[in-house]
């Protein structure tokens, strides 16, 4: 919103050939798709990316990514990208960067990605029945919490279902592959919609699904703290502290178990992505390695985290698996 | 040349990239005018190859085999510069030293050493959490870097307090022309001409810088406010004057057209921040010699917003074009420098707004900083003739070239005006250094 006095001194100090451009031009004021908003900065979130902090090259730097988007000249860059939001979170306009090249991506890059995510999962799930579904997600199998996951539920009495669906719909999103997509999604609405609600210990499967109408919270809603105690670090996942809002509540929890918590340089809502967030792994592996590796330097204290993922990047201890070592 | 000057790259271990996407992410800094042409899908210019050393001795590598067959080289840092130093007009190699990347922190000699490709704001986070802070916050902190800040003899928000790059910066590594490589051994001082300082403010033409030693200081616990209000620049300015007898740490002076922006209000501000133990007795003082009117919140507003620059990306797409002019004047010219240079800019045809800050002060002085945005029929041609009355006006004035964005290409035709007899000196010295003149050739000379 334009300050009135401020227009009313453009008017006076502007000369008539410019007034009349002017007027022409400022019902477009602030209009710009996001790609070109995004193209036109300075790369104001540069010291916040991190698939740039990894790579060291402006190629993938957010506003590089989304000129090259704009310039229609990129085929590997625009997956060069984590749906971590660091950009947004750190711009006045609010652009995410990887959200604004969904749409460019779903070439021949997304579809060698998308067979090398089927090939990497392995999930069998025995049903049963419950209140609530939970939804252990691809990447709780991959990091071995499921077993776990279904020892601390049934400890801490929860009414919970198991269902035999595999995937959330997340890589063919984050792909581009956006028909796969929302087959996915078709498919995991009509499961669930037979039960209370749906819990995950993975923030992106939560995600996806509230984005979509389900009815889903992330695991830490129905744990109960037991004591143990000691110093941890906590990794803030980015998908649970920034797009579920979860920043608190894992630190509260920690500290009814009787730890100390210490917060590594980027926590909170400004958290540093671990590396095994979206399928940046299935385009770049090493350099997903590279951004954990990076990652895990900013800790003093064994890691803990509440994301299957973040544990599998990090080497550290999901809050579930604490638990069940006492329970 | 340039195939076998890459071959021999590639089998020294040097990681070299000739893919679209690597040339199109090096093809500008961020001078304003390259802003439409992207928007027309055109490229400002495109490097040839770059390469992405990792450490001083790769950048000597590449220097070494530029030089053997005469291929221009660009350096690039973050690219956030706005004086077309770093486009790679020639084509070329361009040196990302992007991957010079490394942060050491001596806590106990309140020291950082750091590679020059670390971005500001990581760095200073970095430092942050270890309850250090660098101190020096240009506007560009986010997407700059080490390396281009000395290059370009960058200022921050707090210079007033803590000083200027070159007042930051206890020893350097750098890479001459040549592919040498001249480091020196860090101590609070040392003897003999400081020969590091040629590479402040040199924008890539003597050689690349690769790795800084830089002071750092304790986060201040107190940190206090002043915000004040004048009918005019004269008076804002003559407090100022005082003020710095109180050493702040941060200082500015809105006039009426950004204090609108930032405040809704039409008078003139001052803003200043003062730090440290003795934090509330300068504030104290401060209130009790001003003359302007004292006011809440000012200061608060513009920490708030110092970093965001998004209505570049909200007016461009509509043909405006929108930069900034920064000079430095005594205090005596200051008023002067002030109307002079806003008068100039009004009065090309094409002038939507323009208005001033004054950004950094001296115990002798200030810089203005001055902004401009225009919806001309002709970009080029508006943005030649704004430039070109305004440098015009500044040093007639008795202001300055440049403050701390630097000289480039956009300023080059004045330097000499501005630095008189060391002009065949830097040019001498450029020769000598550079004698194929493969190393940001065009840029200030």
């Amino acid at each position: 919103m334009i300050n009135p006095k401020l227009i009313s001194r453009i008017i006076t100090n502007t000369d008539l050939k410019t007034k009349l451009r002017l007027a022409k031009v400022i019902p477009r004021l602030g209009k710009a798709d996001e790609v070109t908003k995004c193209m036109l900065c300075p790369n104001m979130c540069l010291h916040v990316c991190p698939t740039f902090d990894a790579e060291r090259r402006l190629t993938v730097s957010p506003s590089v990514k989304s000129r090259l988007a704009y310039l229609g000249e990129t085929d590997e860059a625009i997956y060069h990208c984590l749906p971590c939001d660091a950009c947004r979170n750190a711009c006045p306009m609010g652009i995410s960067v990887n959200e604004n090249l969904r749409a460019f991506r779903g070439g021949e890059t997304a579809l060698k990605a998308i067979e090398r995510f089927e090939r990497s999962v392995k999930i069998q799930i025995e049903e049963r029945n419950g209140r609530v579904l939970y939804f252990p997600g691809c990447r709780t199998f991959e990091s071995d919490l499921f077993d776990t996951t279904v020892e601390v539920l049934e400890k801490l009495g929860v009414d919970f279902a198991l269902a035999n669906v595999d995937c959330c719909g997340m890589p063919y999103h984050e792909l581009g592959l956006s028909d796969k997509f929302r087959e996915k999604i078709a498919k995991l609405r009509q499961i669930t919609s037979r039960y209370e609600g749906v819990i995950s210990n993975c923030p992106h499967c939560v995600h996806v699904m509230r984005e979509n109408g389900i009815k889903a919270a992330h695991i830490l809603a129905v744990l109960k703290p037991v004591r143990i105690g000691g110093d941890v670090s906590y990794h803030d996942p980015c998908i649970l502290a920034r797009k579920l809002d979860l920043v608190e509540e894992p630190r509260k929890l920690l500290a009814e178990m009787g730890f100390k918590v210490h917060d590594p340089v980027f926590s909170g809502k400004d958290t540093h992505c671990c590396g095994y967030g979206g399928v940046y792994r299935y385009i770049a592996p090493e350099m997903a390695e590279r951004v954990a590796e990076r990652r895990k330097k900013h800790f003093d204290y064994e890691i803990v985290t509440a994301c299957p993922s973040c544990r599998k990047a990090l080497n550290g201890k999901d809050i579930v698996e604490l638990m069940a070592d006492v329970l | 040349m340039i195939e076998k000057a890459l071959e021999e790259l590639k089998s020294a271990g040097v990681r070299v990239s000739a893919s679209i996407e690597d040339r199109i992410a090096y093809c500008k800094d961020y001078n304003p005018l390259h802003l439409p042409k992207l928007l027309k899908k055109e490229f400002p210019a495109l490097p040839q190859a770059v390469a992405f050393p990792k450490t001083t001795e790769e950048v000597s590598k590449i220097l070494q085999i530029a030089n053997a067959y005469g291929v221009p080289v660009y350096i690039f840092g973050g690219g956030s510069g706005v004086i077309d130093a770093a486009t790679p007009y020639e084509g070329g190699i361009v040196i990302s030293t992007l991957g010079l990347d490394f942060v050491e922190v001596d806590e106990e000699n309140m020291l950082v050493r750091t590679g020059a490709g670390v971005v500001g704001g990581r760095l200073e986070k970095i430092l942050n959490h270890r309850n250090f802070t660098l101190r020096h916050s240009p506007q560009s902190l986010y997407c700059s870097t080490v390396g281009g800040w000395i290059a370009t003899a960058a200022s921050g928000q707090f210079s007033t307090g803590y000083g200027n790059i070159e007042n930051l910066l206890v020893s350097l590594t750098a890479v001459l022309p040549d592919g040498e490589i001249v480091v020196e051994r860090a101590t609070p001082r040392r003897a003999g001409p400081d020969l590091k300082r040629i590479f402040v403010g040199s924008e890539g033409m003597l050689g690349v810088v690769t790795e800084a030693v830089l002071k750092i200081f304790p986060i201040p616990e107190e940190f206090l406010t002043l915000s004040v209000e004048y009918e005019g620049i004269k008076d804002a300015v003559k407090d100022a004057k005082v003020l710095m007898q109180l050493k702040p740490a941060l200082m500015r002076i809105f006039d009426d057209e950004e204090s609108l922006r930032y405040f809704d209000s039409e008078s003139f501000t001052l803003i200043a921040v003062f730090e440290g133990v003795s934090a509330y007795a300068k504030l104290k003082e401060a209130k009790e010699i001003v003359n302007g009117k004292l006011v809440d919140g000012r200061a608060e507003k513009w920490l708030e917003k110092r970093f965001d620059v998004s209505d570049i990306s909200r007016i461009v797409p509509l043909g405006f074009i929108f930069d900034t002019i920064e000079v430095a004047c005594f205090w005596k010219d200051a008023e002067r420098v002030y109307s002079e240079v806003l008068k100039a800019i009004r009065s090309v045809e094409g002038t939507v707004t323009a208005s001033a800050h004054a950004s950094h002060f001296y115990e002798n002085g200030l810089c203005f900083y001055f902004t401009f945005a225009g919806l001309p029929e002709d970009i080029e041609s508006y943005y030649a003739e704004v430039w070109r009355k305004s440098i015009e006006a500044s040093l007639k004035n008795g202001g300055n070239l440049t403050h701390h964005h630097g000289v480039g290409r956009l300023r080059k035709r004045w330097l000499s005006a501005e630095i008189g007899g060391y002009y065949p000196l830097l040019r001498d010295l450029k020769s000598v250094l550079d004698r194929r003149n493969i190393l940001n050739r065009g840029v200030m000379l």
